[in-house]
């Protein structure tokens, strides 16, 4: 009998035993260590192409985002589905561009449960407002009304402040992870700061000069702003909404000024812009992307890279 | 009656002069002038680095105008350009800089450039740019506003 018991003594402490015994204890000891670390990814779902860009760069691997308006989408035309409300609803956070954009935010933030959060990125940018003369060129008239300038994501250093700002947010919603963003939102604001020189030295290629931007509609303030250039906008909404007093004046400037080239732009009408360009005579740039949506340019990096470059072709010496 | 004509004709035009308004009000003076004209001149530009360099680029227009590799312990760089096309106003540049070591914690490197325009030897004009610290690499435009040659 004891050797028997001796035996299944030996049989109850064999290896297999002994192996689930140790990966109990590191089992214990793992969910001591992180407790929270089993919390599933903040669920976030946005609202325009560069708000997408920037949830993933700061979310990382602690976000699952769900974007709303995919690249390509007309942001000034755009209207949450059924389906995409449902997702709005059923998502932790719901990152808007903000600035007044989205001018159906107020509508969906009634909808929405207490439990989604609304951030809108662009409260970290100091805003452009738009002057009484740029107003009638802005992409809706209700941009306008509001006279703050709405395409903040023309600036570099506002994108950068924009991160931290969002990273912050998710922190306070996941504060388990709240250094993980943080330290996204450093990592990619130094790729940003180099974006940034690189910018700065590509445009440091036009003269001060011919720093003049004749585009379709008003969506240039914070890039004016950051790289020294003054805005020339053509056209409003529709071609009727704009006096022919106004187009004169942009006439006149284009021709006081001798700026050699007018920039169509990506999902706008061109007919205002090419009617100016043949009655002034200038050249005809390549579009550049206004309203930070296009398919061919779905990061932030591509979308700034794409229209500095089409900026300083059309625009340096020897262009 | 004609004395009084004569005097409100007289007195019309100085006063207009000196409110500074006309029939046709120009638009507001903005940040752009009318294209301005464009001169080539010659410049002595002139570096200070509070770091010790290890070489030094500068661009106009995307055209390489300087390189300036390891200049030793000179503290001052001193060199002639000719051929740059500027506005009356302005000039600017793109700078380049690498420093021998890296800057301590704390420490931001600077760079005076001092331009000195040829004809214009007693009105040199110098702006500072400022790298990061600890960081041994500066990239940045700088502008200068240069005073006008007077005829």
């Amino acid at each position: 009998m004891q050797g028997q018991m001796q035996q299944l003594a030996i049989a109850g402490s064999g290896p297999s035993t002994w192996k689930a015994l140790i990966l109990l204890i590191f089992g214990i000891g793992g969910f001591f260590a992180n407790p929270v670390s089993s919390r599933a990814a903040l669920e976030v779902a946005t609202l325009h192409p560069m708000v997408t860009d920037l949830a993933r760069e700061v979310g990382g691997s602690h976000v699952i985002v769900f974007p709303l308006m995919n690249p390509g989408e007309d942001i000034h035309n755009f209207r949450p589905s059924s389906a995409d409300m449902v997702k709005a609803r059923s998502a932790d956070i719901l990152l808007a561009s903000g600035k007044g954009l989205e001018l159906y935010l107020p509508r969906l933030k009634k909808t929405l449960s207490g439990s989604t959060r609304v951030i809108e990125a662009g409260n970290a940018v100091r805003s452009v407002k738009l002057s009484a003369k740029d107003a009638l060129f802005a992409c809706c008239p209700e941009h306008a009304a509001g006279s703050i300038d709405p395409h903040w994501w023309h600036s570099i250093s506002g994108m950068k402040r924009a991160a931290a700002y969002v990273a912050r947010e998710f922190g306070k919603i996941d504060p388990a992870n709240k250094e993980a963003f943080a330290f996204n939102a450093k990592t990619w604001g130094k790729q940003l700061d180099k974006l940034e020189t690189w910018a700065k030295r590509e445009i440091s290629k036009i003269p001060r000069s011919k720093r003049y931007l004749v585009t379709a509609h008003a969506a240039f303030g914070y890039f004016c702003r950051d790289f020294g250039f003054r805005s020339i906008p053509i056209a409003g909404p529709s071609e009727g909404n704009v006096s022919s007093k106004y187009l004169a004046i942009a006439i006149g400037e284009i021709r006081k000024n001798s700026v050699p080239v007018a920039f169509p732009e990506v999902n706008a009408n061109p007919r205002a812009l090419d009617s100016i360009i043949k009655t002034v005579g200038i050249r005809k740039g390549k579009a550049l992307i206004a309203d930070g949506s296009a398919s061919s340019a779905s990061t932030y990096k591509a979308f700034m890279e794409h229209n500095i470059k089409v900026i300083v072709s059309g625009l340096a010496v020897g262009s | 009656m004609l004395i009084v004509v004569a005097f409100f004709a007289l007195a019309w035009f100085p006063l207009q002069h000196l409110t500074g308004k006309s029939a046709n009000a120009d638009p507001p003076q903005d940040q752009h002038q009318a294209a301005p004209s464009q001169v080539e001149a010659g410049f002595t530009i002139r570096m200070i680095s509070s770091h010790p360099l290890k070489n030094v680029y500068l661009d106009h227009l995307g055209k390489r105008l300087l390189t300036i590799k390891d200049p030793g312990n000179e503290a001052e760089i001193e060199r002639t350009l000719n051929g740059i096309i500027i506005t009356e106003q302005e000039v600017e540049f793109w700078i380049e800089a690498e420093l021998k070591n890296v800057p301590k914690s704390g420490e931001r490197p600077a760079i005076q450039l001092e331009m000195i325009r040829e004809g214009l030897e007693n009105t040199p004009i110098s702006v500072t740019i400022w790298g990061q610290s600890g960081e041994s690499r500066i990239e940045t435009n700088a502008m200068i506003f240069l005073p006008a040659i007077s005829n």
